[in-house]
């Protein structure tokens, strides 16, 4: 029998590109070359089907990852652009270290430049580069000139953008000086694809990429003498793949993010508005624009600001990293006097060229470029935002809006000529096909500069993207670098001394507070609905509805519908009101905007909530937009209440285990033991006042009474506790005061007291102890609720109903009223968290006004 | 002395303000003393020199208060400009000072003064004929005196040379802006300069001694830096005193800042230029 060699058999998966010309990844000849040959060995071991399903596994878990990064907008969840290749980008040892001198060479010599430039201008007195390109640069702030910046480094943290010109001849294309974007895809792409593809890390002996956050948080607490600095990430907080990954590298690193109202400058010092009051700010890592900083210092109308920051800057009160005006070390004009640039600085030779580009304001150069314009990108000399205001026009997605403004501001544009990269293999529907990109490499200064062993490599574009905080998110690749080169130069840190904790900010405890408010408002209404709907309306007699009227008209009106209070008899249907009340977007406090709004308020503190969590609200956003366009019956609709209820239950389980028990999270609780409180005296206060109008004593079960014990989800406490048929007193008894009743008012106002005690043994001293003797003075106004005396249950008569508590022996009007009063009562706390927790100091609250003459 | 009054209708606090008051000192004139006061007594105040060399007092007042007063009260010494204005100026010798650093805030654009093609077409309609550089400057500001209209109330500190332009109307302010945006069209460097104007009592003069000015001083061949005064139609002389340059308003703000409250501010300043000797 003859022997079948089961590989002889299997298919080289990188048939056809092994002998193609400018690989990286193979020499001419087909052979693998060294850093990729463990690679190619791995995969070619593998079936095509075990790759095909290692890039499905890739795919879902980018896509779960996704998630994270995708969009909000409203009613649109976009979908999800990032795509990691297979087939990593691996650098030999010598490659590597040329790589990382040139990196650190680079960034130190355009620190220099950015530091002169701010300073005395000798490169433009000495005529080293044409003074135009720098004093040109919309990114060089005049105002920010004459401050001293630690260490000359304007730029900490930063990264390049390198491309293979073949055989390992790596050059510079961009710089990402000011503000690096792709950390938390490098991190990503790493745990991703080291999660679905194992043997290829077994086999490569890479160096890992983890450590770069804790190097970074580092690097910023250096830049504070004290020994516990406060350090907080300040972002314009706008939606999109820049704000996704402050908040993925914020959480990483502990770090709590602010915006510029978040902030405040008194005496000189810039102060965070926490739950505490105002705490002192000592590093700031600056993802918001330099121009848009501090509108007394840098007059810019669009922006706020942070009034004031800039001059404590001046004075080193704080530290800012990156320093404002690190901009002009982008400036792509500057590429092609990277080498005079290097040699004036630092008077070494260069390590890493700048790819060929030319600057269309300088004659000849522009010459060059109309007849070469094909093999050309045409880019702007920075991504500034202020460069479309000097040219009057911003170019759209199309190629040729572009080319128009740059013909009439030859002067802020450079056109490149782009290397052919070198091929790499791509995985693409079963096989490998060559692709080229770009490397992106970052860099960590500060006394031991770090180049980061990885990086993220991406695919080449044919037009440039004018906004240079997102990536062309498809076809990205990890980047290995051999674990050797990173063991000899490990950085010498000490290790960093943690201290005290600093508040939350006033808005994440405003953000959470208002997303459990939301979600549990969510939760009441999508079941008093489902309790509503299991009546089944539509079968009813009209007596009957008008026995369970003032329920519907309750829950109506907890929900903000007064029309329907207005109402005295009930409608013949009520799909269609139970349908908006559910789904209407438009409809404010309908299920999905509670749904929609707990997902914004969220969004804007995203660093404080578990991905887990933030998962669990995306799918029912997904689930409710998608049921709202659907047909709907009633069965529906149950479904729908159902589904609500359940995921409120997951999204609290998922924040009780996966969050930190800490302020953020109390104050998530606080917003829904608030909500909670008030959705129940809402309920009460329109149905019982009503239901005494027409309730008689008589034998049988009350079904309007079981049913608003059903409302407020009491059922099983009520019989359990009562072990009796329901009666309006007891009820009232038991939503009002009863201690182990998770609707109860008492519970709800207990479980407030306790959160916001929390509080005070988290910080360093008592906070809205006021409060909770507030909130102890509104539990003892509930303990004597004029109509809710409880029974004696030692009574034996208890059971037969025969006993004086059946009815609220009082008149319609007190009862309304009472419960009226107690509402306003309840609804003073919130006014007090306000005025406590999220805008204390009253005038620190608001914007400030900007005035000038 | 210059005085701003900012008076709220309710309290406010955290007023954090930059100023350019003080009078700069050069060949033309000494900055012999200069006095910055406030009310209520700030306890910050901290002084550096911006970008052109001028002095920036930045101020905090954090308390709340309802009326900030800020006194600058400085002695200016001024001299006669002993320079002969009867040289020629070839445009010629302008070109190049487009390769000179110096010169290049002067030369561009800036944020409120855009060069429009506009704009520069009309500036060479201006000079045609013209082939001297101080002659040109002396067209451009005889210019803007005939077309424009001085209308206070008509535009406002944030607005920009092409509104200007298209309402042929302003104040110093926005003529400083048309003329720098004219003489820049074509290539005369020109900066911004804000200041006073000292108005003897005989004299007629649209400002009077009671406002801030403002005028331009454009680069002139073979002479230097020359004050121009597109509101009077004149060059300026030892009655103009000169607190700050910049390539437009935004670089020299006499005062910018922001306060929190609820309320408005309103501003009043009052300036008094006297004669000493």
């Amino acid at each position: 029998m003859p022997i079948v060699d089961e590989a002889s058999l299997r298919v080289d998966p990188f048939q056809g590109i092994r002998g193609a010309s400018s690989s990286a990844a193979f020499t001419p000849e087909g052979a693998a070359r060294d850093p990729y040959a463990p690679i190619v060995d791995v995969i070619s071991s593998c079936s095509k089907s075990d790759l095909v399903q290692r890039q499905k596994r890739l795919n879902h878990a980018i896509d779960e990852l996704g998630l994270q990064f995708s969009d909000v907008t409203p009613g649109r969840i976009d979908g999800n652009q990032w795509r990691l290749d297979l087939f990593p980008l691996s650098l030999g040892v010598d490659e590597w270290q040329c790589i990382s001198k040139g990196v650190v060479q680079r960034a130190l010599a355009f620190n220099a430049y950015a530091q002169d430039l701010y300073s005395e201008q000798k490169i433009l007195r000495e005529r080293v580069i044409p003074h135009g390109l720098a004093l040109r640069d919309p990114a060089f702030l005049r105002e920010l000139s004459g401050i001293e910046v630690p260490l000359g480094e304007y730029s900490q943290f930063g990264a390049f953008d390198l491309v293979d010109a073949g055989g390992g001849n790596w050059q510079i294309v961009e710089h990402h000086m000011g503000t690096p974007f792709g950390v938390s895809h490098v991190l990503q792409n790493r745990r991703i694809l080291s999660q679905v593809f194992p043997e290829l890390y077994e086999a490569l002996d890479v160096a890992p990429v983890a450590g770069f956050s804790t190097y970074l948080l580092e690097m910023l607490r250096a830049q504070s003498p004290r020994t516990n600095p406060h350090v907080l990430l300040l972002t314009d907080g706008q939606p999109g793949q820049a704000y996704f990954e402050e908040a993925f590298i914020a959480r990483h690193m502990g770090l709590s993010i602010a915006q510029p109202g978040d902030l405040l400058v008194r005496d000189s010092q810039v102060y965070l508005k926490t739950i505490r009051g105002l705490e002192r700010v000592d590093v700031i890592y600056r993802r918001v624009e330099s121009s848009a900083l501090d509108p007394i210092a840098v007059p810019n109308a669009r922006a706020k600001g942070v009034p004031g920051l800039i001059n404590v800057w001046r004075k080193g009160n704080v530290a800012i990293v990156n320093a404002p005006g690190v901009g002009v070390t982008d400036n792509r004009s500057l590429l092609r006097y990277s080498d005079q640039i290097i040699k004036h600085y630092l008077n070494e030779s260069p390590l890493l060229r700048s790819v060929p580009t030319y600057h269309l304001n300088d004659i000849d150069q522009r010459d060059y470029v109309r007849e070469h314009m094909d093999e050309l990108i045409l880019k702007p000399v920075q991504d500034h935002d202020m460069l479309w205001q000097l040219c009057g026009d911003r170019p759209v997605r199309s190629d040729g809006s572009m080319a128009r403004i740059a013909k009439r501001h030859p002067e802020y544009f450079v056109a490149q000529s782009i290397p052919e990269p070198a091929h790499l293999p791509r995985f693409k529907d079963g096989v490998f096909e060559p692709s080229s990109g770009y490397l992106r490499v970052f860099f960590i200064l500060g006394k031991e500069p770090i180049v980061l062993p990885g990086g993220m490599a991406r695919q080449k574009t044919s037009q440039h993207r004018t906004n240079r905080l997102t990536v062309v998110s498809g076809g990205l690749k990890d980047v290995c670098v051999p674990d050797s080169v990173v063991e000899e130069a490990a950085p010498k840190r000490p290790h960093a001394r943690s201290g005290k904790r600093f508040s939350i900010s006033s808005r994440v405890a405003e953000s959470l507070y208002w997303a459990g408010r939301y979600i549990e408002r969510a939760e009441n209404t999508a079941r008093q609905f489902h309790t509503l709907e299991r009546l089944r309306w539509d079968q009813m007699a009209h007596a009957e509805q008008r026995t369970y009227w003032p329920l519907f008209q309750a829950v109506a009106a907890a929900t903000g519908q007064t029309n329907i209070l207005k109402r005295k008899k009930p409608p013949r249907d009520t799909l269609a009101f139970s349908k908006s009340l559910l789904l209407d977007a438009a409809e404010g406090a309908s299920v999905r905007s509670c749904i929609t709004s707990a997902r914004y308020s969220v969004e804007s503190v995203r660093e404080t909530i578990s991905p887990e969590c933030r998962e669990v609200l995306e799918d029912v956003s997904l689930y409710l937009n998608q049921e709202s366009k659907r047909k709907m019956t009633r069965a529906r609709l149950a479904l729908i209440c159902e589904r609500i209820v359940s995921e409120a239950a997951r999204f609290s389980g998922t924040a009780e285990r996966t969050m930190p028990h800490d302020d953020a999270w109390q104050f998530f609780r606080v917003g829904m033991f608030y909500e909670r409180a008030v959705g129940t005296l809402s309920v009460l206060k329109v149905a019982i006042p009503r239901i005494m109008k027409t309730y008689r004593e008589v034998d049988e079960e009350s079904a309007d009474l079981t049913a608003l014990l059903r409302l407020l989800g009491s059922l099983d406490a009520y019989r359990r506790e009562f072990r009796s048929r329901a009666y309006m007193d007891r009820i009232c008894s038991l939503v009002l005061q009863g201690k182990h009743v998770p609707s109860s008012v008492n519970f709800c106002l207990r479980n407030l007291d306790y959160a916001i005690g929390t509080l005070s043994f988290t910080g360093n001293r008592p906070l809205g102890s006021e409060l909770q003797k507030e909130i102890k003075g509104l539990l003892a106004v509930l303990e004597a609720f004029p109509l809710a005396e409880r029974p004696n249950l030692e009574d034996d008569n208890l059971d037969t109903g025969i006993f004086e508590t059946t009815a609220i022996k009082r008149p319609v009007d007190f009862v309304a009223k009472e419960f009226e009063e107690l509402t306003a009562k309840v609804e003073v706390v919130h006014e007090r968290i306000e005025d406590i927790f999220f805008s204390h100091q009253d005038v620190f609250a608001r914007d400030p006004v900007l005035f000038e003459m | 002395m210059h005085s701003t009054h900012y008076r709220y209708a309710s309290p406010v606090s955290d007023s954090i303000n930059d100023a350019h008051l003080c009078p700069v000192s050069d060949d033309f004139q000494q900055c012999v003393s200069f006095q910055l006061d406030f009310s209520p007594q700030t306890v910050n105040v901290m002084r550096q020199l911006d970008f052109y060399t001028n002095q920036v007092h930045h101020f905090e007042v954090m308390e709340s208060h309802q009326l900030l007063e800020v006194v600058a009260r400085s002695e200016v010494e001024t001299f006669t400009d002993q320079r002969d204005f009867t040289v020629s100026c070839p445009p010629e010798m302008l070109v190049g000072l487009g390769r000179n650093d110096r010169y290049y805030d002067y030369l561009a654009g800036s944020q409120r003064v855009a060069l429009s093609p506009m704009i520069q077409h009309e500036a060479k309609e201006i000079i045609a004929g013209i082939s001297d550089v101080r002659q040109q400057v002396e067209r451009v500001m005889g210019y803007i005196f005939e077309h424009f209209e001085y209308a206070p109330g008509t535009t406002h500190v944030e607005s920009d040379v092409l509104h200007v332009f298209q309402i042929q109307r302003g104040v110093c302010q926005d003529f400083a802006h048309v003329m720098i945006g004219l003489c820049r069209s074509v290539g005369i460097p020109t900066r911004y300069v804000s200041g006073y104007f000292y108005v003897t009592p005989k004299s007629q003069s649209t400002v009077d001694n009671t406002a801030s000015h403002a005028w331009v001083e454009c680069y002139l061949p073979n002479i230097g830096w020359v004050g121009y005064d597109p509101t009077h139609d004149r060059r300026t002389d030892a009655s103009y005193i000169k607190v700050a340059m910049g390539r437009d308003y935004v670089d020299v703000r006499p005062l910018a800042g922001t306060y929190r409250g609820k309320s408005t501010v309103e501003m009043d300043v009052t300036v008094s230029v006297q004669q000493l000797s």
